[in-house]
């Protein structure tokens, strides 16, 4: 109880995981038990199977020279690169973490410096560095354990390879909007292009449109294994025709091929296997060229607007009837996918929904037309959660703080729980647990959603609540 | 099957003496027209002169000696000189300990 006291006299936002761990204990590790495999061997080779399908790429020995208008690294573009990594974050098989390369560039800034740039000058990344840790975690409340299925990898890339993928992803960001690598609807990757700008964008078209008496109906669309299905040889087909650096272009490829993973376990014979990932998730550059790759899927849409946020597309159409919306988005819908068929790129459809904006001078004049997309039927919704912010048809925005409200006061029952009176932990403490657990969650959206009087009323009281 | 690595204690780093050992450290280049490869096998001796710096100023957590020696089936010493064994486990029928027990109970069990 000390040692949690301690953590938690000191907790913020991203220590708090730390603190649950501590109250609650880790959770029970499940053994991969499989029904075919019988040998450690063979149960590794069924699980990256199933959590890296399809061929990983060859690769190939090639002679390297070194790129002429390559521009040299500095020991100054290394600590922007190192500012912008946590501290805590796990690293991968080098068992470093960020903290100690920072520490290590503080000292002595050429061994950086002197390690990464063969590396840029060349346009190669080392194979070294592209080898991951895969820890296979089980998915809580499966009814068994006997399927690859019922397990989740996390993959863990090498800490040294940020600082490189960070700096390539800065170098990358400023050619990119240059060479029109991006299409200005696509948010994500690039400084200013936050979720709450795609969202800003997006109501403010809306309420526009709206201002024009047209009718408006949106669908929300997510790419299925998005990351996963990145083709490196389309990617870099495409930074080339757009005239990237051909340093940039070269080390891309070498990034996004060669990949090894050693999956963890209980039990795992931890040995490196070549895997097929596309763009690796959890690498600092990996949204970035993500979105280069499906820019091409942002086309013309006349009567309508297409909005993105990496992976999650967000198609409004707009109409003097909302029949004419259905059309126009199923039509819209159909050159998508043809679009992204080339590159390999499809939409989930248990993902997608569909909402339908009103004023107040539409009210009782709902049409129910179904979109028809695929064989599968959708329906409008009453409700609907975009890039975490929740959307209703008339826009109001009290479900947005109604939801995090109703998860703030449940999470803050728990917290109280953890001091009953005269006993547990000291009140100053849990003041400042709750306070950087609970604030985050009522504060989401805030920067774009304003709560009605009778909302603010509502979580002025819940605060002043935790507060005393 | 390989054991799993040690993990460093890195609140137990000497960084003064790191630091100044570090600052002595010299970085050669790659050779001239490397191939992918050779210039992996430069890099990785690079960074392994750096990380075996690390090695050297850092002492080991306690505890992941005891998992290694139960996953990897080898004879493992521990800092305190206890010597470890487990049955071998490679490429054998899958072999796991009983849940629900200890780190410290499965290997008195041994």
């Amino acid at each position: 109880m000390r040692t949690l006291g301690l953590i938690l006299a000191t907790a913020t936002p991203q220590t708090v995981w730390t603190a649950k761990r501590f109250a609650v204990g880790p959770p029970p590790s499940r053994f991969p038990e499989l029904p075919d495999p019988t040998t450690p061997g063979q149960l590794n080779k069924a699980l990256l199977d199933h959590f890296f399908p399809g061929e990983p790429p060859v690769f190939r020995d090639t002679i390297l020279v070194p790129f002429a208008n390559c521009h040299e690294l500095g020991a100054e573009e290394i600590s922007r690169a190192l500012a912008c990594s946590s501290p805590s974050s796990a690293p991968g098989p080098n068992m470093t973490p960020n903290s100690v390369w920072k520490r290590v560039h503080r000292a002595a800034p050429h061994i950086i410096q002197n390690l990464l740039a063969p590396l840029v000058s060349y346009g190669s990344h080392s194979l070294t560095l592209k080898k991951a840790d895969g820890i296979v975690l089980d998915k809580p409340g499966k009814p068994s354990y006997d399927s690859p299925s019922s397990f989740r990898v996390i993959v863990l890339l090498q800490t040294f390879s940020k600082i490189l993928e960070r700096i390539m992803n800065s170098r990358l960001s400023c050619v990119a909007r240059a060479s029109r690598l991006l299409n200005p609807h696509q948010c994500r990757s690039l400084a200013g292009l936050s979720a709450s700008d795609a969202i800003t964008t997006f109501s403010h078209e809306v309420r526009t449109l709206q201002m024009a008496q047209s009718k408006v109906s949106p669908l929300f669309l997510d790419i299925k294994a998005g990351f996963d299905n990145v083709n490196p040889s389309t990617l870099c087909g495409m930074l080339q025709t757009k005239g990237v650096n051909r340093y940039l272009v070269s080390w891309t490829r070498s990034f996004l091929s060669g990949r090894t993973c050693r999956l963890r376990y209980q039990g795992s014979p931890r040995i490196f296997a070549p895997v097929s990932v596309g763009t690796p998730q959890g690498s600092p550059i990996s949204p970035l060229l993500f979105v280069i790759y499906v820019s091409r899927l942002h086309s013309e849409f006349p009567m309508g607007l297409t909005l993105s946020y990496v992976d999650h597309f967000g198609l409004t159409a707009f109409s003097t009837s909302y029949r004419r919306t259905i059309q126009l988005l199923q039509r819209h819908y159909a050159k998508l996918k043809a679009r992204g068929s080339r590159p390999g790129v499809s939409f989930s459809i248990p993902k997608t929904e569909l909402i339908r904006w009103r004023t107040n001078r539409d009210r009782g004049l709902i049409s129910r037309a179904l979109v028809h997309l695929d064989g599968s039927v959708f329906k409008p919704k009453d409700e609907v959660r975009w890039l975490g912010y929740w959307f209703t048809p008339s826009m109001a925005t009290t479900p947005h703080f109604t939801k995090p409200l109703a998860k703030a006061q449940a999470a803050f029952v728990a917290v109280k729980s953890l001091s009953p009176p005269g006993m547990g932990l000291p009140p100053f403490v849990c003041h400042r647990l709750a306070s950087s657990l609970l604030f985050p969650i009522i504060s989401y959206g805030a920067d774009v959603f304003t709560p009605t009087c009778h909302m603010l009323r509502k979580l002025a009281a819940f605060w002043h609540k935790v507060q005393r | 099957m390989q054991a799993p690595p040690l993990s460093p204690n890195w609140a137990l780093t000497d960084w003064a003496a790191l630091e100044s050992s570090l600052k002595a450290t010299t970085i050669p280049p790659p050779p001239p027209l490397p191939t992918t490869r050779s210039l992996d096998i430069c890099f990785k001796t690079n960074l392994d002169k750096v990380t075996a710096q690390f090695a050297l100023h850092t002492l080991l957590k306690k505890g992941h000696i005891q998992v290694q020696a139960l996953v990897d089936g080898t004879s493992v010493t521990t800092q305190e000189g206890i010597q470890l064994r487990a049955p071998l486990l490679e490429q054998g029928p899958l072999r796991r300990p009983p849940p629900g027990l200890s780190k410290g109970r499965q290997i008195r069990l041994l």
